[in-house]
């Protein structure tokens, strides 16, 4: 299986697509911190965890359109016609379809790596300041759960019809920047700005940075849609390969 | 191993009887030609012994097992190249076959070496897919299909695109990885099989119209093949079909093949093509096959 992974893995970074993605997103990333994140967030310091989550929340959706747009070329005519030899083959069509999921994943975590680089240098360059270790769990939260959904649903869109996925890219797209600012907000931008806002300033002049039970059930109810998706997915493919 | 297609019939959603009560029955070693015109239903069988369909009637059976609990084994032990197919062509000659051998479970350089050398693609192993011609690219979809030797091999139509000469030598190496193997090969190059196969069915219309040994469908054809000498833009005698037109010294000689050969043609010995050509005739004038089928185990 690691070998497959591998080539799925090679596939997908030896693309050009994915450097100019990269890059778009680096550059997007660095806007957001030299425009945006540079004020603080809801009156917070412009390193504290509110501002960080803020910032993750607002570069995830150009991440996600970048892994979509990926995952996107595995549902075209020339997958198709290599799939007329790969499906002939003993390892299945979903487990196929997982491992490139898991290379799609490395390639989030890429980009996801570059924007965190940009702005661990943002913070260290600007503000001398050097306590990251508080942003991992937040972090985490955020990204795991809206990369295992979106690329979840949108290959079992992708496996109904190919334009399905690039529609979700364009609704998620908005949604990142125009959805709801509650605990159910994929991104989170929406709700970590404005969530300060609702809380008691702290003796140190912000709120304190807490995740309510609300936020993290959110989370996890993506995870499992995320992995409901992906088993659907499974399926559907199954039934595609006995139809070649 | 052993297969068995019983009964089968294939009935796509769209309403096309692509096969029609085919039942085809082969076990190791064989090499087994299968002819037929376009949209014979060839693909169609081909797909169906990989799992690749489901069929709407009958059963394949895999070693006295249904085909469907026997997927993974089947796999296991499958080299296949369907007709058209595609490869990743950002990845080399070599990467291309370590990715086939990795999804087939094959461990190891040799068998990939093995391959390159049956192909005589060695020297194009780090050629990127991209830069290969038609006729290279053919020779991957060969490689990855005689990965880790397995135990049934089905080709359809694998020399298309190539040179006469490679096209030899491929027919070759079929015929010796036949010697333990089940070879399905599914071609409209009937020299192909002539020169290779131990036994041929020919297919139309979605029926098996004769399944058995090559030497027993030409048999059937005597005194069917006839040659007579013409003139240019002269029509093709009534219930005959006509096989070649070659322009000669005394005129143009047209080779026929009819069910009875009209007063001016001369009875010759039949070749295969000659052999496939009457059968398919026959179907299209009876609607069924008129030719015997020889049992073959």
């Amino acid at each position: 299986m690691s070998k497959i992974f591998y080539y799925e893995l090679k596939r997908m970074l030896w693309n050009r697509s994915f450097w100019g993605l990269l890059a778009v997103n680096g550059l997007f990333a660095w806007f957001v911190l030299s425009l945006d994140i540079i004020q603080g967030i809801a009156y917070t310091a412009p390193f504290s965890v509110w501002s960080w989550c803020t910032y993750v929340g607002k570069t995830l959706p150009p991440a996600m359109a970048a892994v979509l747009l990926l995952l996107s070329s595995y549902y075209g005519r020339r997958q198709r016609q290599v799939e007329a030899l790969t499906l002939a083959a003993p390892v299945t069509a979903a487990r196929q379809m997982l491992l490139r999921t898991a290379a799609a994943g490395v390639c989030f975590l890429l980009i996801f790596l570059v924007t965190a680089g940009l702005a661990a240098y943002f913070y260290t360059a600007l503000f001398h300041f050097t306590g990251f270790a508080a942003f991992l769990l937040p972090a985490l939260l955020l990204a795991l759960p809206c990369f295992l959904f979106l690329a979840g649903l949108g290959q079992l869109l992708a496996g109904l019809h190919r334009s399905l996925l690039y529609l979700l890219t364009a609704v998620s797209f908005v949604l990142g920047y125009c959805g709801p600012k509650t605990a159910f907000d994929l991104f989170g931008a929406g709700y970590f700005s404005s969530r300060p806002l609702a809380l008691p300033v702290g003796a140190d002049g912000e709120p304190a940075f807490a995740l309510t039970a609300s936020f993290c059930a959110a989370r996890l109810l993506y995870l499992a849609a995320g992995a409901l998706c992906l088993y659907l997915t499974a399926v559907l493919l199954t039934r595609k390969a006995r139809r070649a | 191993m052993k297969i068995d297609v019983n009964h089968i019939t294939m009935i796509y959603p769209s309403g096309k009887k692509a096969l029609q009560d085919v039942s085809v029955h082969a076990k190791s070693p064989s090499f087994i030609g299968i002819l037929g015109p376009n949209g014979a239903g060839k693909t169609t069988l081909m797909k169906l012994l990989i799992a690749g369909l489901l069929p709407t009637k009958g059963e394949i059976l895999l070693d006295d097992k249904p085909l469907p609990a026997q997927e993974q084994y089947l796999k296991s032990q499958l080299g296949y190249l369907p007709q058209s197919f595609g490869l990743y062509e950002e990845l080399t000659v070599w990467q291309f076959l370590d990715y086939m051998a990795a999804l087939k479970s094959i461990k190891g350089k040799a068998a990939i070496e093995e391959v390159l050398e049956q192909t005589s693609m060695t020297g194009l192993k780090r050629t990127r897919i991209r830069n290969l011609s038609g006729g290279q690219r053919q020779r991957v979809g060969i490689a990855q299909a005689l990965l880790g030797s397995p135990q049934l091999v089905i080709l359809d139509e694998p020399t298309v695109g190539l040179d006469p000469e490679e096209r030899v030598k491929f027919r070759n190496i079929f015929s010796e990885m036949a010697q333990d193997k089940i070879v399905l090969l599914s071609t409209h190059i009937v020299e192909d099989v002539q020169a290779v196969c131990s036994r041929v069915l020919v297919i139309h219309g979605g029926q098996l119209l004769f399944d058995g040994l090559p030497a027993a469908l030409i048999a059937q054809t005597e005194k069917h093949v006839g040659v007579y000498l013409t003139q240019p833009d002269a029509p093709v005698p009534e219930g005959c079909q006509l096989v070649s037109k070659i322009h000669t010294a005394q005129g143009i000689r047209c080779r026929i093949v009819a069910e009875r050969l009209p007063a001016c043609a001369q009875t010759v010995e039949p070749t295969l093509e000659d052999a496939y050509l009457y059968c398919i005739h026959a179907f299209g004038r009876t609607g069924k096959g008129d030719f015997a089928h020889e049992t073959v185990s």
